[in-house]
Order: C-alpha cells, then structure tokens, then sequence
C-alpha cells in the first residue's frame, strides 16, 4: 500500500493532462498541512477555474441551463442564504442543512473569505454579459444569483427574435427583462411583477397577453373561430353572431373577467387552475377548426402587429409561474421560479384558446410522448410521504461529510462523543417497495436530481439493477465503474473540488476489467468509499492522511439497487448486500479509528414485496428495516390523477426533468437551449385543459381509464394507449382522436395467453388438440381404454404405469367397475396423452362427422376431409411448439425421459376441454364441426 | 410528426392486407426524433402472421436506420450480445457489412457498459433502431435478457438507441408485467388469407407457370389465379390454418401441375364470366386427384409431385431386408429396462448367459404391438 501511494504521488509528475497537474500540486501543497494553505489552494482553482468559466461564457451566449450552475460546488464553503427561496414545505430539510452549513461556517473562519471571494467572482463573471447589474454589492448570495440570472435571460431575448418574426425589440426590452427577473425572483412581490407585466404586455403584445387576443377580436370581428378568454372563465363565441352581438358579449365577458381577476387574484396555481380547466368550452364545427387553423397560419403576424398598437385594457394578469400539474412543493425551487416568466417573443402566434401554435404543439407532443415513454421524470403525484422519506435519508448521508469537518474543526477531541453525530451514524438503507410502474423509479430520479442541484459534487451516485449484474461480482464491476465516472464526472465539472480522497486515485476501471477476487475487488472499493486504506498502513503517511482527512469531506455514495430481489436471491450467499449492508451501518464513528467510516446509503428499489424476507438473517440483521412501500392508487380520481401526470406538460420543466434532458445530450456540445425545453405557458395551458376535458366528457376514455384501473392499476397500461394518439395530435381542439386512443392492440395483455394461441391454430391442430383433451378426460375418469381405442394398439403408453393399472381394471368384472370408482378418489392424476391416442380419438370423432355429414345428404358442399396421419403428426408438432402440450415427464413425473418423436412422447394438453369449448364458441372462423367436438364427450 | 405519410400508409396496406393497423402503429410509435422514441418494443403474433415482413417494409420506406439482427443465428446469449455491440460499432464506418468481434462481452453488465460507450462514440443525431428478430427462438434461456432489454432505457447514459423485438412465442412470464408498448399481429383469417394468395401480379404469376406454349393474357392469368387461389385455401386452410408461407408455398409448388390442362388447351379459359366458370368447373374436376391426395403437402423428403396423372406414389418406404429386422429388434429392445442393457446386448458371455433364463421369462407376458415407423 505504501508503494502504490508513493507511485502515485510521483504519477501525476509524468501526466500531461492540465486538470490531474493541479490536482498532484494541491496534493503536494497539502502535504505540509495548515488550513490556511488548504483554503488558499482552494482559491487559487476557484480563481483559475472562475477565469476559465468567463472565457467560456463571452465565447459562447446561448444560454446554458441554470439548473445546477456552475458555480454551485463553491457553495459549500459559503454562509448559505438560500433558505428564503425554498418552496415552503421543503424547508424543514433545508433549514436542517442550514443549520450544519451554519455549524460550519462558524467552526472554520478561514472559509469564509474563500466564500466571499466565490461572490465576487461570480458577479464578474456575469458583468460582461450584464451590464445593468455590474455594480451590484456583492457578499450576500441573492445580487450575485441575480446577476446570474440576468446573464441567462439577456441572450435568450436576443436569440429569440428570429428571423421570421419582423419586429425588432426595443432597446427598452432587456431592461423591462432583467427587472423583470428581479421582482419575480422576491417572493411575494407581486405588486412589482404586474406593474411589470402591464408595460411588457405593451411591449411584448401576446407573448403574454391575453387581452390581446381578446382585443383582436374586437378589432377585427369578422375572423372566425375567436375565443374571448379571461382568467376564470373562456368562452367560445359562435361565428353566426353579428360583430354587435359579439361586441356585446365580449363587453360582458370583460366585466366577468375584471370580477373574476380580483378573485382569483390573491388564490396560488393549482385552485385557480382547476376552474380554469373546468368551465373549458371548445368549438365543434369542423369549420371554425378550418378557420382557426387559418387564423394560426396566416394571421400570426397581422395579429401581433395589430394589437400591438392598441390600447390595452387596464387589467392585470397574474404571475402564475406555478405550473399546473406541478404539485409537489419541492419541486418548485426557486431556479424554477426565476425562468419561468420569460416572455417568448417567436411564439406570440398563439391566439386562441382552441388551438396551439405549431412549435409549441411539437414541443408538447414531444414532451408528452417523452413523459409517456418513460424518458423523462414527471412531476411526483400522490407520493409525496414516500418521496420525503427517502429524500430525507438521502441528504442525511450527503450531509454526513459536512458534519465531519464542523465536528473536526470544534474542539472536541473524541467526534464519537459528539450527541449529535449519533443523528448522523450509519443505518442509512432502505427498501422502496411497490408494484410495477408505481413510481419508484421517479421518486427516486427526482430526490437525486434535487439533491444534485443543492449538493452538487458532494456525492457520486452508483445505480445498479438486478436486471444488468447478475452475480456479485458483476455488481462490484459496476460499482468500480461508476465511481470512477462519478469521479471524473466532479472532476470534469469542478476542478477546485478534488473530491475523493487520495486513495481514490486508482483507476476503477482497472478493477473492472482485472481479473481479481471479488473479495480483494470488495476490500478496496471500501476502501474507496472510507478513506480507511489509509489507516492500514502503519508508517508515517497515514498520520498526514488522517488530518487531511478531518478536514476534507468524505464524498457520500449513494447506492440506488433496482431490481433488489435479484441481488438477493444471488447464489453467492449475498455476500454483496452483506457487505454492503454492513458498511452501511457501521457507525461513523467508533473508538478504535479516528476516522469516519465510508459514508454511503444503500436504497433497495423491488416490486417484489416480500424482498425483505428474501435476506438472509445475518444480512437482515444489518438492514435498517426502513421499508416504504408505495400505495396504490385509492379511486378512480387519483389513478386518473396519476395517468394525466405524464400527460400533461409543464412550461417550466421541473427540476429532474431538466436533468434527465441534460442527461440525455451529454455527448453534445452544444448546450441545450432554452427555448428547447420551455414551452409557451398558455399553450401548456390549453393542453392540460384538454387532458383534464378528455377524461371528464369522453366516455371511451374514462371506460378505458376505468378497466385499467380495476385490471392492473398499472398507469403505463393507460399510457400506452395514449402514445399513437399524442404523436398524431392536431392543433385544433379535439387535440387527440378518440378513436386513436381506444381499442389499438398496443396492450400485451389483451393478447396474452391460452386464448390468443388457439385462436391461431389452424382445424386440424386445433382438432387434435381437442381430441387430446377428450382423451385426457377419458383416461383419468374412467380406468379402463375406451372402446373406442382398440386394445392392441396401446402404443407407447404401455412405457407408463398408466396401462397397468388399466389392465388390472380391465380383468375386473364390469359390475365391480362402479365399486371401484367410487372408492377411488375421482381423477386423481391426469393422464398423459401420446399422440397416437390422440390421433385414434381424431379418427374415430372423424367417423362419427362423416356419418353425420352423409345423413344429411346433398347439402354439405365440401365434405369433412380426414387428414392423414402424416399430416397430424405435423399439426401435433405445432401444438408442441406452441406449448400447447407440455411434456408429462415435466408436470406429472412420468412418461418417457424424452429423445423420442413427437409421436411416441406423452404428453398433456395444456388446456382443459371446457375450457376449450369456451375458447372455440366466441372463435372467429371455427367451424360448427369443432364446436360439436368440443362439446359432447 | 410521424414520418409515414398518410399516403405512403395507404399504400403499405395495400400492399399487406389486414395490416393498415400495425403500419399505423409503428407509424405512430417510432419516429426519427430519438427523444420522443421507447426503448423497446415489441412485435407479438404467431408464426408467419407478417411481423417480420411488415417491419422491413416499414424501415424500408421511412428509411430509418437501424440494424437488423436475427437471433437464431446467434447460438448462445453471448454471441447475440457481441454481435449486437459489433454492428454498432460498424455503424459510420467505412464498411459497415465488415463487423469487429475482437471485443469480448461475457455478461450484461460488459454488455451495458460497452453500449453506453459506443453510444458515446456514435453521438447518435437521429433514432437508431436495433431490431433483435424471433428473439424467442435464441439458442439459450432468453428471460434475462428480455427483461433487461425492456428495462434497459434506465440504465443508458446516452439516449437515441430503439430496441425492437419480434418474438412468435409469448411473453416471457417474468416480464409481464412491465408494461411497454406492443403490436400484436392477429393470424389471418380465411378471407384475409385468400386476399393475401391473390394479390399477385400477372407477372409473377406468368413466371410460376414457366415458359409455356401457350400465351395466357394477363385477364386470363389473374383470373385462373384466383380461382386457383379459393381452391387452396378451401382445401389446405383447415390444415394449415394462418400460416400463410404454407399456404403460399402449396400453392406455388402445385400451380404449373394445376395450369396443365390451361396451357395445353383442354380448358379454355375465356374472359366472359359464364364461360370462365364453366372452365373451371371442368378445371377442378381433372385436378381433383391432386387436390384430394395429400401428395402436394407430404412432409417426407422422398416424394414429389412428379407431374398431372403421373406415377402414384405408393407411400410406403420399402426397406432393406436387414433394415426391417433390425428396426423390429431395436422396436422389441426398446422394452428393456435401460439397467438391463449391459446384461443383455454386452459381448461378455458371462453375463448373457447368465439372464438369458430371465429375460425370456420376462418377455412372456409381453405382447407384440403395433410399431409406428
């Protein structure tokens, strides 16, 4: 060990990768150890990297994704402020996070400094894309994430003005914008917000306005198909009605809409919209859809132009920047809030409430078929309880390392010893258990993509499934990868945070594709994770390391297990779920080492619900027995409340949405677009209003709501029946066609089983089949061959015990036969069919239809055809393959051992006459011949 | 949004009777624009009910790309993933037909870590789609690796890559009940079976027959196919049921035998309705030997339609004197208990001479019987 640290100390001297230079120099500047030296070299990356982060930014002004920013890390030597902005029901895990950045903050003077210097920085880097807020005081955090917020906006409204649209922003705009930003970012300004609305709605006509849209019609009432809409309530008015009728009603409906704005005014999001979505009206006619198609097409720009000149009414629109569907309250984070009013100037075409402009249909057809097709995390309906519990044991973990440096630089000596580090120690596990597609997955995708943006590189996250590593070794494989590519992953992104401790710096991928032990593979991944390795070592590095130790944070691995049932039922007497559990609950901190035990949190996720028994006792033992499992759906409400989620669209996306599309363009270099990812918020709007409409008028869409939800509960099940009819929505109201969304054979289950197989078969397999079920209840009812069957010819099945102990019946007299059956327990074993039986139980049924056929005369055009025995044996075959008849030495222990034909072989039927006879009756295409087959015996 | 015009989709379903419903779907399900794509789905049905066909017309026409793999090429698990990984890999490069094994995938973990790596390579801008074809017919278990197929869009970094499974069996029970999207193919009915016969060009129908002596015109032609074509599906439907490459298959291989008395002129066959079906009245009747003997649709090797009327055969497969004899002894050997066989067919005398009491008493209470060859 100490060659492998001395080699790797001299290692990074040969490297020629700038990133691992720095990080060998910090190393070495480590090495003498004071903390002042440690903050300094911590500046000095931050200034490098800061410098770097400009160029990058004046290189390029598209806007990137505020989410998670750059400048995120330093946050963790910084006095937090950020507790204001969180969404209020988050708070109680913020303020605990508050508190230890607090404990911190006061326990190590030196950080400070470094957190002011992170501030100021951060307002130089924005200054030369801003220039209206570069005088902006720094040392308090909001100004500089104003600052921040400003440069992501300026570039959006330059980029914006596209080619098509003529209107040229005034030079006015950036500045209404960048208040704009400001206000929305004060939590309950709203007086601020809509001074600033008014003048934009000037500015920006109908990005915003629905007055525009309202005085449009005004204007220009000979237009078809327009929708005077106010915020409680829309209406539709006919084209019949004259332009004095119309003028009329829209008098009315402005007074209606002054009315309902006080009111609704002061409510939030959700309740507001639910009226909204309810008093929904859409036109019917195909013509005024004509019309209003034409409208979008040609319209756009004469609309825009036109109304921008008018005056506007003296009404105000509320920010509601609360999406609809966005119910959880963590979900709405302040990042969120402060993007979401961005006034879209290339998407003023939408006009009115029944249809929506060609881009943001696309953007929401692919949002939606994205949703739906599991690609990215909707927001989180109804398992709110489930979703904090793990959050909380999540950030706990994270959290863990901050505590470390807040207990290492107080003055107590012996941590263990500390109360609160008992809050704090290990048993951080838990089993996430609940049926299929019942969002576990989501829950937890969206807490990690939460915990990424307020903790960002201070844990790496490790996701195994049961279904991908098979066996232990497999899964230590995996965990060695993908460390190493969270590693490089904060390495990448953040060079001022050299994360993982020094031990860390063996190459993972190394493991991987070693062939070693697993339990030499197990040893130094835990030690990774511990930063022990150091300790095993008894020369004088350790001493150093321990210190170095104290202060810098362990990094938190997170090990999410899905498909958990898998790793347990592991032949390999879990020896990973041991050791893994048993690293897990170990706690922090103890008397023999100084050092803190390796600090992760294992979340087993399985659908299976007896997973927790499935451990073995000694694996149980270290289980922490934290299992939540996820409820289903109560009623019929909340099931559809659950399907519309992934339906419906939010204009902002949520924060692990925006993750995930992150996520998915990270082999790009471009970096993804705002206008990409927002949609325009009244064409979400009118979107979600249909969705909600659809369930609550369509009658086929709430049966089918309804069998899904009394068959499976399974969302997904509704989901898929959705996907053709989203990706061929129109833009006019009845967005989606009923006829597309019911009765497509996309469901596996309506076409699973025994019934989907017979029906495919063709007469004569499905003849012999018949015939071998007739056989089958023949042999085990009675005990004796049937005369139908003619004793020389037992066939193969005299193999078998079977014919013996018929023939012993057979010497019985005929009187005793009814004795015997009765003392006999009625069918006790089924008995195995050869196909030879089956084919004399075909020929004889056959015998009997021709007689039928030539009593009946002249009448029958084509006769009943006997087939061959060759041509039988092929069809049997076919019932063979198609598992229709299993191989009795598989079911019933007997028969022969197999090698034979597929003549001589037994075997039973997997369907039951009855049963058969059901199957056949609604049969399309079964002939009345089979029918009678079926039916009498 | 979906890349197959409504026009192109009416012509698909021409193309393929009592198909419009799943070009529809596929349409609908699949696109070019990756975000919006599944990570698996599959294509369920019987046995030759059109999934395979159906799917290469469609890829065909929207030109997406993709790699088509047929899994019961593929011996074991391990080879179906190292050819997947390899035509990836060969995807962009100079000769795409030219595909790289060198890199080794023994498990699933190998095999998600190597796809999450070529992906990374490929930089896909567009969908790719991987269709794995008769997936149920794999040479080793496939559950697991169906599961983890299905299940394999949470475990990619990199997104663009579309999983498209064709599988004749049913679904593995395991994965029943993650829910992704299917396309059932139901099996053809009757009618649907003899539009599809039908739908044959003059042409294809004309180079069936062969070179002949006698010019049909294309009227004539169409119309003795149909004919012929209601022919086959009443007589061979019962036997063959949906299974329409049978079905084809019959009615090529007995077509030129069943023209005969056309071609060389004893049934005219004339456009004018009444008398057309006269003709074939008289058609059926000389094809009636054909038709009603299992000669055409025999499974054996041995025997072929040889010509109209020519040499019945026999159906029995005479056999070599010591054949026979052997293939009763090994019939009469085959009661014997399996522990037995050393005592009674070893060349060591000893131990023959030893059972040679037994077993003849054991075979008393044995009957002949009925021996299928």
């Amino acid at each position: 060990m100490m060659n492998w640290l001395a080699a790797k100390m001299g290692l990074p001297a040969n490297s020629t990768g700038s990133s691992r230079e720095r990080t060998s120099e910090q190393n070495l500047a480590r090495k003498p150890h004071s903390r002042a030296t440690r903050s300094n070299s911590d500046f000095n990356t931050a200034a490098d990297s800061n410098s770097h982060n400009k160029h990058r930014v004046s290189d390029d002004d598209v806007d990137e994704i505020a989410f998670s920013g750059t400048h995120q890390p330093r946050k963790r030597g910084r006095p937090p402020t950020k507790v204001t902005s969180m969404a209020s029901s988050a708070n109680e895990f913020s303020k605990k996070s508050s508190v230890v950045r607090n404990a911190t903050t006061r326990s190590t003077p030196a950080s400070a400094p470094l957190a002011r210097n992170a501030c100021s920085t951060t307002a130089k880097r924005s200054a030369p894309s801003s220039p209206t807020t570069g005088s902006r005081p720094t040392g308090s955090r909001r100004p500089a994430r104003n600052a921040r917020t400003v440069y992501t906006r300026c570039p959006v409204a330059q980029e914006n003005e596209s080619p098509s649209s003529v209107r040229i922003i005034p030079p006015l705009t950036r500045q209404h914008v960048a208040s704009d930003e400001a206000d929305y970012d004060v939590d309950g300004a709203q007086e601020g917000a809509l001074q600033v609305t008014l003048e934009r709605t000037k500015d920006f006509d109908n990005a915003e306005g629905e007055e525009t849209v309202r005085h449009e019609i005004v204007c220009a009432p000979s237009r078809l198909a327009r929708v005077v809409r106010t915020k409680g309530s829309r209406s539709v008015s006919p084209p019949t009605q004259t332009t004095n009728d119309m003028q009329h009603l829209i008098r009315v409906k402005k007074e209606e809409m002054t009315e309902s704005q006080d009111a609704v005014l002061g409510t939030s999001g959700p309740e507001g919209q639910d009226q909204v979505e309810h008093d929904h009206k859409y036109i019917a006619s195909p013509d005024q859809e004509r019309a209003a198609e034409s409208l979008i097409e040609n319209g756009a720009e004469e609309i825009s132009s036109a109304s921008s000149s008018r005056k506007l009414p003296a009404t105000v629109d509320k920010p509601s920047a609360q999406s609809p569907s966005n119910e959880l309250p963590t979900a709405a984070p302040e990042s969120a809030m402060s993007e979401t009013p961005t006034p879209k100037v290339d998407e003023s075409i939408t006009t009115t409430r029944t249809s929506i402009s060609v881009t943001s249909m696309d953007k929401i057809k692919r949002r939606v078929l994205a949703q739906l097709n599991r690609k990215l995390p909707v927001p989180i309906v109804g398992l709110d309880d489930a979703y904090r519990k793990i959050y909380t044991l999540l950030e706990q973990t994270v959290l863990a390392p901050t505590l470390d440096i807040a207990l290492g630089s107080s003055k107590l000596d012996s941590p263990s010893s500390l109360p609160s580090s008992t809050k704090f120690h290990g048993g951080n596990s838990a089993l996430l258990l609940g049926p299929r597609a019942s969002g576990k997955s989501l829950i937890i995708s969206t807490a990690l993509a939460e915990l990424e943006r307020k903790y960002r590189g201070q844990f790496i996250v490790v996701r195994l499934s049961g279904f991908a590593q098979t066996d232990d070794k497999q899964a230590l494989q995996e965990i060695a990868a993908q460390i190493e590519y969270g590693r490089r992953a904060l390495d990448d992104d953040d060079t001022l945070y050299d994360s993982l401790d020094d031990e860390a710096n063996e190459d993972p991928t190394r493991i991987r594709y070693k062939r070693q032990s697993s339990r030499v593979v197990l040893e130094r991944l835990l030690s990774l994770f511990s930063g022990r390795a150091g300790v095993r070592d008894d020369n004088d590095e350790p001493s150093s390391n321990q210190q170095s130790q104290m202060q810098q944070p362990v990094v938190s691995v997170l090990i999410i297990l899905d498909e958990f049932e898998q790793f347990a039922t592991m032949q390999n007497r879990q020896t990973l779920l041991y050791n893994l559990l048993d690293v897990a609950q170990s706690p922090r901190y103890s008397l023999k080492t100084d050092n803190p035990a390796p600090n992760i949190c294992i979340i087993g996720v399985s659908s299976r619900m007896n997973a927790p028994e499935m451990l073995e006792k000694r694996v149980r033992s270290r289980f922490s027995h934290r299992v939540i499992v996820l409820p289903h759906a109560d009623d019929l409400e909340s099931f559809w409340r659950i399907c519309s989620s992934s339906l419906k669209v939010t204009s902002t996306p949520t924060i692990a949405m925006t993750r995930a599309m992150v996520n998915a363009r990270r082999n790009k270099t471009v970096p993804l677009k705002k206008s990409e990812y927002t949609i325009d918020r009244r064409a979400t709007e009118v979107w979600n209003s249909y969705i909600d409409d659809i369930y609550s008028s369509s009658p086929e869409i709430r049966r089918l709501i309804a069998r899904a939800f009394a068959t499976s509960k399974d969302p997904r099940q509704v989901h898929m029946q959705f996907l053709s009819a989203v990706r061929k929505a129109g833009q006019t109201i009845p967005f989606l066609a009923i006829s597309q969304i019911v009765g497509r054979e996309i469901d596996v289950l309506e076409n699973a089983g025994i019934m989907e197989k017979v029906t495919g078969l063709s007469e004569l397999s499905l003849m012999l089949l018949i015939c071998a079920a007739r056989a089958e209840i023949k042999y085990s009812t009675t005990a004796s061959v049937p005369a139908t069957l003619s004793p020389t010819k037992p066939g193969a099945i005299s193999n078998t015990e079977g014919p013996q102990e018929t023939t012993t019946e057979r010497i019985l007299p005929a009187s005793s036969k009814s004795l015997t059956y009765v003392s006999r327990p009625v069918v006790t074993r089924m008995a195995p069919i050869s196909f030879t039986i089956a084919y004399e139980e075909y020929l004889s049924q056959a015998g009997k239809t021709r007689l039928a056929e030539a009593s009946a005369g002249a009448l029958i055009t084509m006769p009943f055809r006997v087939w061959s025995r060759e041509q039988a044996v092929a069809a049997w075959e076919v019932l063979e393959r198609r598992g229709l008849l299993v191989n009795a030495s598989e079911t019933l222990g007997t028969g022969s051992t197999g090698g034979g034909s597929a003549t001589s072989e037994m075997q039973v039927p997997e369907v039951g006459l009855m049963e058969l006879g059901e199957i056949v009756k609604d049969m399309r295409g079964a002939t009345g011949v089979v029918r009678q087959w079926c039916a009498h015996l | 949004m979906s890349d197959l015009t409504s026009d192109q989709l009416k012509e698909l379903a021409l193309e393929f009777p009592a198909r419009y419903n799943q070009f529809d779907l596929l349409s609908s399900l699949i696109s070019k624009d990756k975000t919006s794509n599944p990570t698996a789905i599959a294509l369920t049905g019987q046995p030759s009910s059109g999934k395979t066909a159906v799917l290469r017309r469609f890829l065909r026409e929207v030109r997406f790309s993709h790699t088509w793999l047929s899994c019961d090429e593929s011996v074991t698990l391990r080879v179906l993933l190292q050819r997947i990984l390899a035509a990836l890999r060969a995807i962009g490069t100079q000769d795409p037909n030219k595909l790289d094994y060198s890199i080794m995938c023994h498990n699933f973990t190998l095999f998600v870590t190597q796809l999450n790596d070529v992906l990374k390579a490929l930089a896909l801008e567009e969908a790719h789609f991987v269709v794995l074809d008769r997936i149920d017919e794999l040479g080793e278990p496939y559950e697991s690796f169906y599961q983890l197929v299905i299940n394999i869009g949470e475990m990619l970094r990199y997104d663009g890559i579309t999983f498209i499974l064709i599988s004749s069996g049913s679904e593995p029970r395991s994965s029943v009940t993650t829910t992704f999207p299917h396309i059932y193919f139901p099996p053809y009915s009757k009618a649907e079976s003899l539009a599809i016969l039908r739908s044959q060009t003059p042409g294809s129908i004309q180079s069936m027959l062969g070179p002949t002596d006698r010019e049909l015109s294309d009227v004539q032609l169409t119309s003795l196919w149909s004919s012929y074509c209601q022919v086959i599906i009443d007589t061979y439907f019962p036997l063959y049921g949906p299974d329409i490459q049978q079905l084809k298959a019959t009615a090529r291989e007995a077509f030129p035998t069943y023209a005969q008395p056309v071609l060389h002129g004893v049934v005219g066959i004339l456009p004018s309705n009444r008398d057309s079906q006269s003709g074939f009245v008289k058609l059926y009747k000389i094809n009636q030997p054909l038709l009603t003997s299992e000669e055409l649709v025999r499974n054996s090797f041995v025997s072929y339609v040889q010509s109209a009327g020519g040499t019945e055969a026999t159906g029995h497969h005479d056999m070599p004197m010591y054949s026979k004899y052997l293939l009763c002894a090994a019939y009469l050997a085959s009661y014997n208990k399996p522990r037995h066989d050393i005592r009674l067919f070893s060349r060591i005398r000893e131990s023959r001479r030893r059972i040679r009491k037994s077993t003849s008493h054991k075979f008393k209470d044995k009957k002949p019987c009925a021996f299928t060859v």
